[in-house]
């Protein structure tokens, strides 16, 4: 091991489960987006988790064979950028900066209100999680958690090992706890409407239409959305031939198999009836485990709350990693104002696009919660349309730029070409289908402004905003946008 | 030039200015030349972005690269300057490692961050490298500025062990230098145990331990003094020596001391013994908070000067040096004046 380049730490393959799982953020990301998803395709719930696995593993293929080739912290917007020239790659980098500032605001939506729901919970008062709904209250707290977060990550402060180990053996532990209690009860008969679980749950044809498939899909690769970072730590990996393929596999294995344990519990427990715990009910899709949690695990339901509430602020904290770093790379190549290239010295951090993502993300989440009644739905939903957005460019240009070299060899067409493409394509046709979709202001949670569904809104309007600014930065800063990346302009890489 | 280098732990930043500065005084007056170094810090691999994003280090390295050959073009170009940066999962390692590597007879750190009025406040990378270096660790005073040259030898000596070794060093750097020494004793913390500062005392008993027999103003003066003859026995006398007591507790016996901004303290790092540990902990520590002169921890064993090089200070043999001194000397024993009028 050297002491001068980079990548000098190893991680083993349990470690590589826990940092794939812990990026996931289980209890978060099933408390966001297993509402919504169930809302699109009812009890096809588990059909969908397992089938919206599949474009997400085939685009992750493609995005490992990137980033071995050009491994950079642009990602997106550098391989975009190299395959398809400065404005698609400036398109997808803000893709994936509009995916984080949106998960970022979710985030602290979810963080907020399971503060409220665990505060309530242990002063035995329900009332006050009720403080949650309270716009000017929510917002400001929603403001110190962001200012937290942000500081942590302007200090350069990260997870240790152990702590990550902690928080992802309790997550796993309260959601498996949910899904026995949920199980004894439809045993029990004393679950809300104790329903068997069925075959037809798994079949993904069985869905009733390719508006809610799609929508199902783009959900379900929001909750995916994060597992792939066990492919690109293969450089890391202390067997690097073998580690990442089994620790990708072992991964899966857990996410599915937890996901899909929690969406059957989750379906025999409260079925698909509008009743007060039925998961019909648009008043708990928006927060099924806040609604759920307690009726399901009786005094145990804190632990739900405080497992949500460690998972997402968590999450809050590496979230807002992303967005600098690819802020930081888009202002290092000029694509962006140089400020943004700026890292303090002292804490080595991105610290201006670490605050820009910051303020962004907070005029954001308050401008929402002040439009919608359902922020957290509709940035989930937003949040999917844009995942597959930049994930879909990602993907083709991951086929593009190998389309010359990968003829090569049978395993690179399989992996630069086949899989990229599959993948690439379908989530683009996801995004194009739910976009067109989510137009219609019954789409999601049904918030709606000027009479257009506000999903549309926040999906179409953010993607045009960023070619307003893109055509504002391509006429102060022409070099960008003219000459792109020259091919001989390797990537930053470490040769000292 | 004589082949020793001192490592320059730099950033762009007021610590890294304030160590700049202290390095290419030292090496001027010790003739050394200088390594600039920069640690990039690795991410860990349990702290990923979500969603995934590369890495950023490449991005602060090539801005580091920049920092580094701006700061070493300030350097005056008598000092041989080569400028590094590495990777390693935290500062104070990468420092160590490249100390190691370079072969660096001395590590300058600014003092971390710090409070407004404190002058010496130390930060997570200046705690580990005191006790975790095998090499000297200077460590500058918030917002020092280069005197011009370094004119005296401050060693700061108590009853612990390892006093030996550091007034070792201490007399051979004085007397290869031609500087005059100043051995300062904190005698109420070392000896008798009346003391303001908590921390203190309970060093009192550590250093009680060693030395029972020898509790008392007198006594610590007489084993500091033997401490000395030891010294310059093996090492020849320096120009000029002086034991100063200092009065009082730990602050206390700081800031009874006169300083010279030209000078620099030396004092014995903890690093190998775990007991030893908490004298950095607390005695060094509270010294300073009060301190306005860089302070250089030794570990036992290491030397901040070439043990076997060529003696003489670049440019100042013969007539000019002996100047230099009586000027120093005159210096001296102003401060000592000034220090008698208290």
């Amino acid at each position: 091991m050297s002491s001068k380049g980079l990548g000098t730490a190893s991680v083993g393959l349990v470690s590589a489960v826990f940092i794939g799982v812990s990026c996931i953020a289980p209890a978060y990301t099933l408390s966001g987006a297993l509402g919504p998803t169930a809302s699109a395709v009812g009890d096809h719930l588990p059909a969908i988790l397992l089938v919206g696995f599949i474009p997400m593993l085939l685009v992750a293929v493609g995005y490992r064979e990137l980033n071995a080739a050009m491994p950079d912290s642009g990602t997106t917007f550098y391989w975009g950028t190299r395959a398809f020239g400065p404005w698609i790659g400036w398109m997808g980098g803000w893709g994936l900066l509009a995916a984080t500032i949106l998960v970022l605001s979710n985030l602290a939506g979810v963080a907020v209100t399971f503060f409220y729901l665990m505060v309530a919970q242990i002063a035995d008062d329900p009332s006050l999680a009720e403080l949650a709904n309270n716009v000017p209250i929510n917002i400001a707290t929603c403001f110190v958690f962001m200012v937290a977060a942000c500081y942590i990550s302007y200090r350069g402060v990260e997870a240790t090992k152990m702590v990550q180990y902690i928080l992802v053996t309790f997550q796993v532990i309260v959601l498996l706890w949910f899904a026995v209690a949920a199980y004894r009860q439809v045993f029990d008969g004393t679950a809300f409407d104790p329903t068997s679980v069925q075959l037809e749950w798994f079949n993904p044809l069985g869905v009733d239409s390719l508006s809610a498939f799609a929508a199902g899909v783009s959900l379900s690769v929001f909750i995916y959305w994060g597992w792939d970072v066990v492919l690109t730590m293969s450089e890391e990996s202390t067997d690097s031939a073998s580690t990442p393929g089994k620790a990708a596999t072992a991964t899966i294995f857990v996410i599915v198999t937890l996901y899909l344990l929690v969406a059957t519990a989750t379906l025999a427990f409260a079925g698909t009836g509008e009743g007060e715990y039925g998961l019909g009910n648009t008043d708990i899709q928006m927060n099924i485990f806040g609604a759920l949690a307690g009726p399901v695990m009786g005094p145990f339901a804190i632990l739900m709350s405080i497992a949500v509430l460690a998972s997402s602020t968590a999450s809050l904290q590496s979230t807002f990693v992303s967005p600098a770093r690819t802020l930081l790379a888009m202002g290092h190549y000029g694509a962006l104002p140089r400020r943004f290239a700026s890292v303090t010295p002292r804490f080595q951090s991105p610290g201006y696009a670490t605050i820009v993502s910051a303020v962004i993300s907070f005029g954001f989440y308050a401008i929402m919660r002040v439009l919608s009644e359902a922020v957290l739905w509709d940035t989930i939903a937003a949040l999917g349309m844009m995942v597959c957005f930049y994930y879909g460019i990602t993907a083709l240009a991951c086929v593009w730029y190998f389309r010359r070299t990968a003829m090569r060899s049978a395993r690179t067409i399989f992996t630069q070409i086949v899989c990229p493409l599959l993948g690439g394509v379908a989530l683009i046709a996801f995004f194009v289908k739910t976009s067109i979709d989510s137009i219609d202001p019954e789409f999601g949670s049904g918030s709606e402004l000027f009479g257009v569904g506000l999903v549309f809104l926040l999906g179409a309007t953010v993607l045009l905003l960023g070619v307003v600014v893109m055509f504002v930065m391509a006429r102060r800063y022409p070099e960008f946008f003219r000459d792109g990346l020259a091919s001989e302009e390797e990537p930053l890489v470490l040769e000292n | 030039m004589n082949g020793i280098r001192y490592l320059v732990a730099y950033r762009p930043h007021e610590r890294g200015e304030d160590a700049l500065s202290l390095a290419v005084t030292l090496a001027q007056s010790f003739g050394a030349d200088l390594d600039l170094v920069f640690v990039v810090r690795e991410h860990s691999p349990f702290a990923p972005a979500y969603p995934p994003v590369g890495r950023e280090e490449p991005i602060i390295a090539e801005q580091a690269r920049g920092w580094l050959d701006a700061a070493a073009a300030t350097v005056p170009l008598d000092i041989e300057v080569r400028t590094h940066v590495r990777f390693a999962p935290s500062v104070a390692e990468g420092l160590m490692a490249a100390a190691d590597e370079l072969d660096a007879a001395l590590v300058v750190l600014g003092a971390g961050s710090a409070g407004l009025v404190r002058r010496h406040e130390l930060g997570g990378v200046a705690s580990v490298m005191l006790h975790r270096s095998n090499r000297p660790v200077a460590l500058v005073p918030r917002g020092y500025r280069a005197p011009g040259g370094i004119e005296c030898i401050d060693c700061a000596v108590g009853l612990r062990p390892g006093g030996q070794e550091l007034v070792d060093e201490a007399v051979e750097v004085a007397a290869r230098r031609q500087l005059p020494l100043r051995v300062i004793t904190m005698v109420d913390v070392d000896g008798i145990g009346t003391t303001d500062d908590t921390d203190g005392s309970e060093e009192v008993a550590a250093g009680r331990d060693v030395t029972d027999d020898r509790a008392g103003v007198a006594g610590v003066l007489t084993y500091v003094s033997g401490l000395l003859d030891a010294a310059e026995a093996t090492h020849g006398a320096p120009a000029y020596t002086e034991i100063v007591p200092a009065r009082g507790g730990i602050e206390a016996a700081v800031s009874s001391v006169s300083w010279s901004g030209a000078s620099v303290l030396l004092v014995g790092s903890s690093r190998v013994a775990e007991p030893r540990r908490f004298f950095l902990g607390s005695t060094v520590h509270a010294m300073l908070r009060t301190l306005t002169v860089p302070v250089i921890a030794v570990p036992d064993g290491s030397h901040l000067d070439e043990p076997t090089g060529p003696i003489g200070v670049p440019g100042a043999g013969g007539k000019s040096a002996k100047k230099k001194t009586k000027k120093k000397l005159k210096k001296l024993k102003k401060l000592k004046k000034r220090e008698e009028r208290r």
